[in-house]
């Protein structure tokens, strides 16, 4: 028990002792996505969430990996999580796969919604940063604090690391100068944060796109489901989103 | 000139790039005490004016970088590395590359920017947010929020209502983070007390209001959010609707809610002489009277209870003159962990009713016709108070009280002339009486609830207890004269005059106890156990005339005296599976049921003994999302009610009477249902079809016995091979403007039902089959039209006589449009056809046969006022003047038209108006 003490503690030194160095440009991380349903409910449906307030979770949680290397990266759904099937929170774009690829600043994502699975090849979204000077450790990384405005309304607050040399973030959510380890996009009430990151022994080979679905780009996908979703209100607008990050 | 690059800029950054002149920018980045060049540190390129990213590179391993492309003008660039400082610098790029040289990072130093929480009571910092408390800046009394707003240091209100905060135009305020009616800030300054506010939050529009809302600024400006006090958060809203046709129908309604943060008080009152005056759902879902959801715990579900039908337009026949009124307290306090509920509601329903059925009888070896007139009047009131109280003592336990009240009345006078016909149209009896009952019925049912959840996750205890009471008070009258013919001529005459009362108690407490424990993520094992104890009593005694007209000679073959104890113990045991695609539930239910009858009259006793046995199975499944399977199959065991049980005769009607049978066998039903449905959002299909079928064991069918004068004794008894089965199925495709809708749907469904007549087993199976295919296309607030034509087919046979064919087709459809005319007038219509196709056994019958409606409605309205809170509406109901009520019932040995009268053709004005204040307004 010692023994393993000392050795972890030796392993931490070494790590800190390289980490003022050291970049990586390989890496797996696990982000944990939080929906806040609660609060999403609310919104959405005022009456009857204060009639079903009691049976509703606060929080959704999902788990999705991320894998990268310096030029490409995918994200996809991750560990399973005991849900509440009888809840009546149906998780919004929880499937998606979104492959990545850097140089040639494109992406192809696979998104699951309802009957259809779409497969979108687009250029990667556009998101204007705002850096700030506010800084937040997250899974042992230092990182920095930025605000995004997406399609020009959506506020997108997001933290990222230098140390790790990869442009991307969960999603399709990208475009900061290091990796993004924690996301909150409050109209949706959901927050994406890194738990595991793991820089030695990346399973690399799996970075590939998804290939199943319908070939289509991010304006057909939205023409395919923007004539459903409109007479939706609220919720429809939440799920438009949802589907375009 | 600045100012508007500065903005285009701002939108347009990328794409600006490649049409502007460009420039690059290089350097080298070290670390000041080594002197050594870092490698990977992040340069970044941001636009001065917004702090916007507009570039972005790593140092090579030498610690050099370069940007290049990058449109002229000013920037600051920032170099970052990890546990290094931040370095940050202004520079104006011009055509010319710049050289920014060498920069050394200094290590662990800190140039971030702190942040600053000052706390002084009456103002508070956070972040970017500025934060007031109200109470502390005094303002005079009936002072508005923009008198407010004036006292708030770094605020300013100019003459016209525009704000300034901290030197930037405010564009927004939110009214508790939402916004208050519309884009302009003005409306809720102007139109909120100061009174109401309990903090002012001041923020930048671009960053924390999308935290709030998710709405976009356009430049840099500032946001207002006042947040109100809970106690304010008050309002109105109320509605008033008059009608009439200026000469006998006349319709009011009044409604009234009013909340002030979570107490809410409504009033409504209506009168109608058109329909029952119940208020529709939209109606009673503003004044949140609908709130009687209940959540199966175990189940996972919402369930509500059906509202009392003697007052829904559903079942209404004949002409109504109604009147409800009723109101409704509901408030929570601490935390909500105690909700309040009270309700009161009154009703009185007054018809009168004109109505024709005609019968056709058939026996083996011959038909009867049976014609019949009547006229009735009724009167019901009832008086509904109820009352619900749940307190969550903590997160793990709650109790809950409810408490149902009833008192109802109800007045029925009637005349009835009945004819029975034999098959060559001969008379074969008549018979007139009138009939009078005069009904109380109190009834209170409560009930205490009591939940236990634990800390491990799914396992529950619920535990309830009863007491529920009900007392009834009724008399009447009946008096007939009965002719009897043989061969067409009078034969013999019987009168009947009886004075009629009835009194009943019961009393009923029970208790029950689920527990549910989970026995993994997916299997859950729910075990109950209830107990069910009901003392009754029940008198009905009829008396006729002694020689001095009174009625004081008790006739005991129509009399009956009893007290019942009915005694039941339930165990059920429920095994449930919730996976991802696949959730089955397996179980079943054993109950002991004792009954006790002592009937005074004879003194005697005797004591049934029943085992009822509920099993189930339910199985669903998940095919993809959004398409289901599901199978499910109930057992039940079915006991003979106290009325099939008992061998008294009711007289009514004298020439229908009715015996119980003591000697019944307990029944059983096996239900099947297969259900199939499949939504497929994004193409806007929906489909589904079901089968399902309901098997009969010792089913309790009547046995009758008609005499050559007509007249039907009935005894109830058991028979085998029930059985009733269904189809369904629909498919709709489509959605949306300017698109055609389709929709197909169809609905069998048919059984075999067994009965004795005169002895004689007679056998009906019958078989009803419909399909209707509907088209529509819209315009949203400009036109829609909807046509849906129907097609069906009804099938009877009896094994009596099979000889006598009353196949018949039925026809129609429904027709809907909607249209927006000149001058903001708005005309809809509908119709809908209802043709029958005539039974051959009463074409000769009466002169009245036709039982083909076409029934017309059309609506033209206009809104008024500038928030269209008016409307007036001019209704005419059954243009054609033809609603008749109507029902043909095809039984095992009757086949029945009946006719009863309906509100028909009315012209109609009403006048309508909403009126609503909503929280924190003037």
């Amino acid at each position: 028990m010692k023994k393993c003490f000392l050795f972890s503690a030796f392993c931490s030194l070494l790590l800190s002792a390289k980490a003022q160095t050291q970049f990586f440009s390989t890496v797996k991380i696990e982000f944990e996505k939080t929906v806040a349903t609660q609060a999403l409910y609310k919104e959405i449906e005022p009456d009857w969430y204060e009639r079903i307030k009691d049976q509703l979770p606060k929080t959704s949680i999902s788990y999705f990996d991320f894998i990268a290397d310096s030029t490409r990266s995918v994200y996809k759904p991750g560990r399973e999580v005991a849900t509440n099937t009888r809840s009546w929170f149906q998780p919004m774009a929880n499937k998606n796969t979104v492959y990545t690829d850097f140089k040639k600043n494109t992406s192809i994502s696979q998104k699951p919604i309802y009957e259809e699975t779409f497969l979108v090849e687009d250029s990667l979204l556009k998101i204007k940063w705002k850096i700030t000077a506010d800084t937040r450790n997250i899974a042992g990384f230092e990182c920095r604090k930025a605000v995004g405005i997406l399609f020009d309304t959506v506020a997108v607050f997001a933290f990222y690391t230098d140390e790790l040399m990869i442009s991307g973030g969960p999603e399709g959510i990208n475009g900061l100068p290091g990796m993004i380890l924690g996301v909150g996009i409050p109209r949706l009430h959901a927050t994406w944060f890194a738990t595991k990151v793991q820089v030695v022994d990346v399973p690399t080979s799996q970075i590939q796109p998804a290939i199943k679905g319908k070939k289509s780009n991010r304006k057909t996908m939205l023409e395919a489901i923007y004539k459903v979703m409109k007479d939706w209100d609220t919720y429809g607008k939440k799920m438009l989103l949802a589907t375009q990050i | 000139m600045r100012k508007f690059i500065a903005g285009f800029v701002l939108t347009l950054a990328i794409t600006l790039a490649s049409h502007s002149q460009t420039t690059s920018i290089k350097g080298t980045v070290t670390d000041t005490v080594e002197k050594k060049n870092l490698a990977n540190a992040v340069v970044t390129l941001l636009k001065k004016s917004d702090s916007l990213l507009v570039e972005f590179t790593r140092t090579n391993p030498n610690g050099g970088f370069t940007l290049q492309n990058i449109p002229v003008g000013p920037y600051v660039i920032m170099i970052t590395y990890p546990k290094y400082a931040d370095f940050a610098d202004e520079v104006n790029l011009t055509a010319e590359p710049f050289d920014l040289g060498t920069i050394a990072l200094p290590q662990k130093a800190l140039l971030l920017k702190e942040v600053i929480v000052h706390n002084t009571g009456a103002i508070r910092i956070k972040g970017d947010t500025t934060e007031f408390v109200a109470d502390s800046f005094k303002v005079k009394e009936g002072a508005t929020v923009e008198d407010l707003l004036k006292k708030l240091p770094g605020l300013s209100v100019n003459s016209k209502g525009e704000i300034t905060a901290q030197g930037k135009k405010v564009d927004k305020v939110l009214v508790d983070g939402e916004e208050f009616f519309g884009d302009d800030p003005t409306i809720a300054t102007q139109n909120l007390s100061a009174k109401v506010v309990d903090k002012v939050q001041v923020f930048d529009t671009k960053t924390e209001q999308d935290q709030i809302k998710g709405i976009a600024g356009n430049g840099d400006s500032k946001t207002i959010n006042i947040k109100l006090k809970e106690n304010a958060k008050k309002g109105y809203f109320g509605k008033v609707e008059a009608g009439s046709d200026f000469d006998k129908l006349h319709n009011g309604k009044l409604l009234y809610n009013n909340f002030m943060g979570k107490r809410k008080i409504s009033l409504f009152g209506t009168k109608s002489n058109t329909s029952t005056g119940s208020l529709g759902w939209e109606d009673r879902n503003k004044l949140g009277i609908d709130n009687d959801y209940e959540y199966d715990e175990i189940g996972g579900y919402y369930y509500s209870f059906g509202t009392n039908d003697d007052f829904s337009d559903w079942g209404l026949q004949g002409l109504p003159d109604a009147y409800s009124a009723g109101g409704l307290y509901s408030n929570k306090w601490n935390d909500d962990k105690d909700n309040l509920n009270l309700a009161y509601n009154y009703n009185r329903l007054g018809t009168t009713n004109e109505a024709t059925t005609l019968k056709q009888t058939l026996l083996p070896d011959t038909t009867f016709y049976n014609n019949e007139n009547s006229n009735t009047k009724g009167l019901k009131q009832q008086q509904v108070l109820t009352g619900k109280y749940e307190w969550k003592i903590d997160s793990l336990t709650t109790l809950k009280i409810s408490s149902v009240n009833t008192y109802k009345t109800t007045e029925t006078s009637g005349r009835t002339h009945s004819e029975a016909l034999s098959e060559a149209r001969e008379f074969v009896n008549t018979g007139d009486r009138t009939n009078t009952q005069d009904i109380a019925h109190k009834q209170s049912d409560n009930q205490l609830n009591y939940k236990q959840l634990f800390k491990k996750k799914g396992r529950m205890l619920m535990a309830t207890l009863r007491y529920s009471a009900i007392d009834d008070d009724n008399s009447g009258t009946l008096y007939s004269i009965n002719q009897f013919f043989k061969n067409g001529t009078l034969d013999s005459t019987a009168t009947t005059d009886q004075y009629k009362e009835g009194t009943g108690n019961s009393q009923t407490y029970g208790g029950k106890v689920t527990y549910n424990e989970p026995l993994s993520t997916k299997w859950n094992l729910v075990t109950e156990y209830s107990f069910n104890n009901n003392n009754s009593n029940s008198h009905k005694n009829t008396f006729e005339k002694d020689i001095n007209d009174k009625y004081t000679i008790l006739n005991p073959l129509y009399s009956d005296n009893f007290d019942l104890n009915a005694f039941a113990h339930t165990g059920i045991v429920t095994l449930r599976y919730l996976g991802k695609k696949l959730k089955s539930v397996v179980g079943g239910g054993l109950s002991a049921v004792k009954l006790r009858l002592h009937d005074l009259d004879h003194d005697a006793r005797s004591e049934y003994n029943f085992t009822n046995f509920t099993p189930q199975i339910q199985f669903g499944y998940a095919i993809k999302p959004q398409t289901n399977l599901s199978f499910r199959y109930n057992g039940a065991t079915r006991q003979p009610t106290i009325d099939q049980l008992q061998p008294v005769r009711n007289n009514n009607d004298p020439l229908n009477v009715y015996i119980g049978n003591p000697n019944l066998k307990v029944g059983f039903n096996h239900n099947l249902n297969l259900n199939y449905n499949s939504f497929q959002v994004l193409r806007s299909r929906y489909m589904y079809a079901g089968i399902g079928a309901n098997v009969q064991e010792n089913a309790i069918a009547n046995f009758s016995v008609v005499d050559i004068y007509g007249k039907t004794t009935t005894t109830p008894i058991n028979v085998q091979g029930n059985y009733t089965y269904y189809m369904y199925g629909g498919w709709v495709s489509g959605q949306g403007d300017k698109k055609l809708i389709h929709e197909i749907n169809t609905d069998i469904n048919g059984g075999r039902g067994v009965t004795y007549i005169n002895a004689e087993k007679s056998i009906n199976t019958y078989a009803n089959v419909e399909l209707n295919y509907g088209i529509s296309y819209s315009l949203q607030d400009k036109y829609s039209i909807r046509i849906v034509p129907k097609i069906g087919r009804n099938m009877s046979v009896s094994s009596l006589r099979k000889d006598i064919n009353n196949d018949y087709w039925t026809y129609g459809g429904r027709a809907e449009g909607y249209l927006m005319l000149f001058w903001k007038l708005e005309l809809s219509s509908d119709v809908d056809f209802d043709l029958r196709q005539q039974i051959e056994a009463f074409e000769a019958a009466s002169t009245n046969t036709n039982t083909n409606i076409i029934l017309w409605n059309a609506e033209l309205s206009r809104k008024f006022f500038k928030d269209k809170s008016g409307k007036l509406i001019f209704r005419a109901n059954d243009i054609l003047n033809q609603n008749k009520g109507f029902n043909r019932i095809i039984n095992t040995n009757f086949v029945t038209d009946q006719r009863y009268q309906r509100i028909a053709q009315y012209f109609m004005l009403t006048f309508q108006w909403t009126f609503t204040k909503m929280p924190g307004q003037k």
